[in-house]
């Protein structure tokens, strides 16, 4: 039951009219956190005694560590709540990779294992367990707000909308929301429906539609003529950023029904001047929770450059674990890391050497980022460090190149197409931002009838067969 | 000055809504007022149902509509039944993958087109019983049926749908209409002039077809017996393929297709479309005089495609089926791999033998 399928819309639909027709805001609180568990239940039973449990355990030790004022005992209830929060996320997260010992958690662990005896990712794990450790450190740096509810808590942690995939709430952000009544107004309704439709489009449009070239050139590296995977890897940089993408701009306009406005998680990632740039476009509420939770809580922020460097390092290797167990992962974060590093060293000699003009400087950037981006997605997108291997021997195989430049099937030649022209799109979007521009025109005719076109195009290119958003399993 | 400003500005905003009436008009025909039937070629899914139509309105005195999938469009050659039980008296409605929702569509389309037939036939094949993995059979029926489902479609997919959550998908496929077109409208508009010169000789012929159901049967000569040992094929077919020019290498093609599409696919029976079959079976006894349901007939020496276990179970079920709805269930057809051109599908030697079978079983009645 996600965005795709009718029963999501219908759930929303009865949850909205349930919302709406609510006679107070205690009321609304109520149905948006009882709607968010019965979607929880229908999506995922088994694993629903595990959230139940982090929420109240995560929720009380906030309130011990509110409550408390010796700084030992906050201490120890920040220690608890993490530690919980913590546990959870490697039981069930990791719990595949962790060998025998896996296997006996699994008999401990309700949930962990389906039926057929494999091992199940809990739907959103990912997330909520950020968002509880989050919260308890905000309230141990007394920036939560000090009355907020269960209630609110579960909506906090499990709101239907967001629980899959993001984005990363802060409850100094969400919880306040709660408390405010808020008024359905034309401009929310058409926003709201803007983002819907463009993120379906980006979804099952763009997103799906590459992941069939994506999977087929992936699936068997060793095999694919290097023209094609670095076609597929360009393929692959822009299907992710339409999924993730999609996925938040579905999941931002739902939750303005509600009267809830979730934060941004992507500004034009792939348009990024810089490595830094980048981190702060592409999937921001992740990059800033481990800014300001994990990087900023790291020893020796202050004891020189080189433990700096070595904290971004250890924070982005824990964005890569973050993704999932293997190695490329962890390899794809320390790249990162590394990179960051580099950014930081190499910047001022950079701009002591740049004689070019700004607007070429910034171009050179752009395309300079996005290669790195691009070969970084590689790194993220094979299964195993093995195939990376393979990847680069395809890819000095300069005999095959002759051959295949000539040869190009027309799909590949489609593929070519449409990425250059994502790529242009995003180039003009600087200039003319399409969806802001739509938002801004409520109940217009022409942008009516350009939305009913794009609902259209949904219709006609979306896949046969429905294809789950990437980062649910993460 | 200003007034020309207002003006413009009036006149674009009404040329806007003027835009968006044309498109959302055109959305409705197309898709919710069967305005897309006239855009069908005959690659269209729909297509198969199109000229099912123009066949029951170009022949409402039939007396015995005959439904099934493939099998039934392909075995069934009403023009041998006809040649002795008088001209028109059956009608052969298969259509290729066919299953329960869309029978019942189209029986309830004919009544609806003044038609009233003494008897229906309703001939099976074994997989109709079992779910088969990744593949929906009802949203199949949907997606087939997609230019002639109207509001009644709501509720009759509820009584098809195994539960609330799966009708809740297909009624929203209803709702959104356009959902069921995919596959068609993407071929529309990435061919747009090639598929219009077809849609322009797709529709002349559609004007005539339904005259003449019987010059529409298929005349294949070609005898499974040749392709045997069915098991030994895929080496017959490679050595086939060294030979330039090969005769023989479209039928071994096709009857590789075939099997190995059927060959060692899990089946079972399943509760919830035998209970699907009942209520079919139901539906058509209410509405129909006579109901007749004969098992299809294949070429499956070696148990590969339907194991005799499952052919057990399905024969069972549909016998319990049919006596709990007081429907008669024909004798079996005997067959032998000369009756074939595939392993499923009758060549013209066996489809005349088969409907006379059937015939001589329905008048003894």
């Amino acid at each position: 039951m996600t965005f795709g399928s009718f029963s999501f819309w219908l759930f929303l639909g009865v949850t909205w009219i349930l919302w709406a027709l609510s006679p107070n805001l205690l009321y609304r609180r109520l149905v948006l956190a009882g709607s968010s568990l019965i979607y929880y239940f229908l999506v995922q039973p088994a694993t629903l005694p595990l959230l139940v449990t982090l929420v109240v355990f995560t929720y009380l030790a906030g309130e011990g560590i509110q409550r408390a004022s010796l700084p030992r005992l906050r201490q120890r209830f920040l220690g608890l709540g993490i530690g919980m929060s913590v546990s959870c996320l490697v039981a069930y997260k990791y719990a595949s990779s962790l060998g025998r010992f896996g296997a006996r958690l699994a008999e401990l662990a309700p949930g962990l294992r389906d039926e057929s005896g494999r091992y199940v990712l809990a739907l959103g794990i990912s997330y909520y367990t950020f968002q509880a450790i989050g919260y308890l450190i905000d309230c141990y740096r007394r920036q939560s707000p000090s009355d907020s509810s269960l209630t609110d808590y579960v909506t906090y942690l499990s709101f239907f909308p967001h629980i899959t995939a993001g984005p990363i709430l802060r409850s100094m952000d969400f919880l306040p929301q709660l408390r405010e009544r808020a008024r359905m107004a034309s401009p929310v309704i058409w926003t709201s429906l803007v983002l819907i439709i463009f993120g379906l489009f980006k979804k099952m449009v763009i997103a799906d539609n590459l992941a069939a070239v994506v999977d087929q050139t992936y699936s068997n590296i060793a095999a694919t003529q290097p023209v094609q995977l670095i076609v597929a890897s360009y393929a692959y940089a822009i299907q992710l950023y339409c999924d993730f993408s999609g996925y938040t701009d579905l999941a931002i306009g739902t939750a303005l029904l509600f009267g809830l406005s979730l934060p941004e998680n992507f500004r034009w990632p792939y348009l990024a001047e810089s490595i830094v740039d980048f981190w702060n476009r592409w999937h921001i509420s992740l990059s800033h929770w481990l800014r300001d939770y994990v990087y900023f809580s790291l020893p020796g922020l202050r004891s020189g450059k080189l433990a700096a460097h070595r904290n971004l390092i250890i924070t982005m290797a824990i964005c890569g674990i973050w993704h999932g167990a293997g190695w490329t992962f962890l390899i794809w974060g320390l790249y990162h890391g590394v990179l960051l590093v580099m950014y930081r060293v190499g910047q001022p000699l950079w701009r002591k050497l740049s004689a070019l003009p700004s607007w070429l400087n910034r171009l050179v950037a752009i395309v300079f980022v996005q290669q790195l981006v691009v070969m970084g997605w590689v790194i993220f997108r094979v299964e195993k460090i093995s195939d990376l291997r393979v990847f680069g021997a395809r890819l000095i195989d300069f005999q095959a190149y002759r051959s295949a430049i000539f040869t190009l099937s027309p799909e590949l030649k489609g593929i070519i197409y449409l990425l250059a022209a994502i790529w242009i799109g995003q180039l003009v979007h600087r200039k003319v931002p399409v969806t802001e521009a739509m938002r801004a025109r409520h109940w217009n005719p022409w942008a009516m009838s350009f939305l009913l076109l794009i609902a259209l195009a949904i219709v006609t290119f979306k896949r046969s067969v429905p294809v789950p958003f990437i980062y649910f399993k993460f | 000055m200003h007034k020309l400003s207002q003006f413009t500005c009036a006149i674009h905003h009404w040329l806007g809504w003027a835009v968006f009436a044309a498109l959302f008009s055109m959305v409705t025909y197309l898709f919710y007022l069967g305005g897309y039937r006239r855009l069908l070629v005959d690659e269209s899914s729909s297509f198969a149902i199109e000229l099912t139509m123009r066949i029951l309105d170009a022949n409402k005195d039939a007396k015995l509509l005959v439904l099934g999938n493939s099998t039934v469009a392909e075995g069934f050659r009403a023009s041998s039944y006809n040649k002795v039980a008088g001209p028109r008296t059956s009608l052969n409605l298969g259509i290729g993958s066919a299953h329960f929702y869309l029978f019942e569509k189209i029986v309830d389309l004919a009544l609806a087109r003044g038609f009233r037939p003494h008897a229906v036939l309703l001939v099976l094949t074994p997989e109709t019983l079992s779910l088969r993995p990744g593949y929906d059979l009802l949203q199949n029926d949907l997606t087939l049926m997609k230019t002639e489902l109207d509001s009644s479609d709501y509720l009759r997919v509820w009584r098809h749908s195994p539960s609330t959550g799966s009708y809740v998908e297909y009624a929203g496929d209803l709702a959104l209409r356009p959902a069921l077109y995919t596959t068609d409208v993407r071929d529309l508009v990435t061919h747009v002039v090639p598929r219009a010169h077809k849609i322009m000789v797709t529709q002349q012929w559609l004007k005539t077809a339904g005259n003449e159901p019987e010059a529409l049967e298929t005349d294949n000569q070609y005898a499974v017996c040749e392709a045997d040992p069915l098991r030994e094929l895929e080496k017959s077919l490679a050595a086939e393929r060294s030979i330039p020019g090969s005769a023989r290498m479209a039928d071994l093609e096709r009857v590789w297709a075939g099997y190995s599409v059927r060959a060692h696919q899990p089946l079972a029976v399943d509760s919830f479309q035998a209970q699907r079959l009942e209520n079919l079976l139901k539906y058509l006894a209410s509405h129909v005089p006579r109901v007749y349901v004969a098992l299809a007939p294949y070429y499956d020496p070696d148990f590969d495609a339907y194991p005799a276990e499952y052919r057990r179970a399905f024969s069972d079920t549909v016998e319990q089926v049919t006596s709990r709805t007081s429907v008669k269930l024909l004798p079996e057809f005997e067959t032998d791999c000369s009756m074939f051109f595939d392993t499923v599908h009758l060549n013209h030697a066996g489809g005349d033998k088969f409907t006379q079978f059937l015939r001589s079983q329905i008048d003894g009645d």
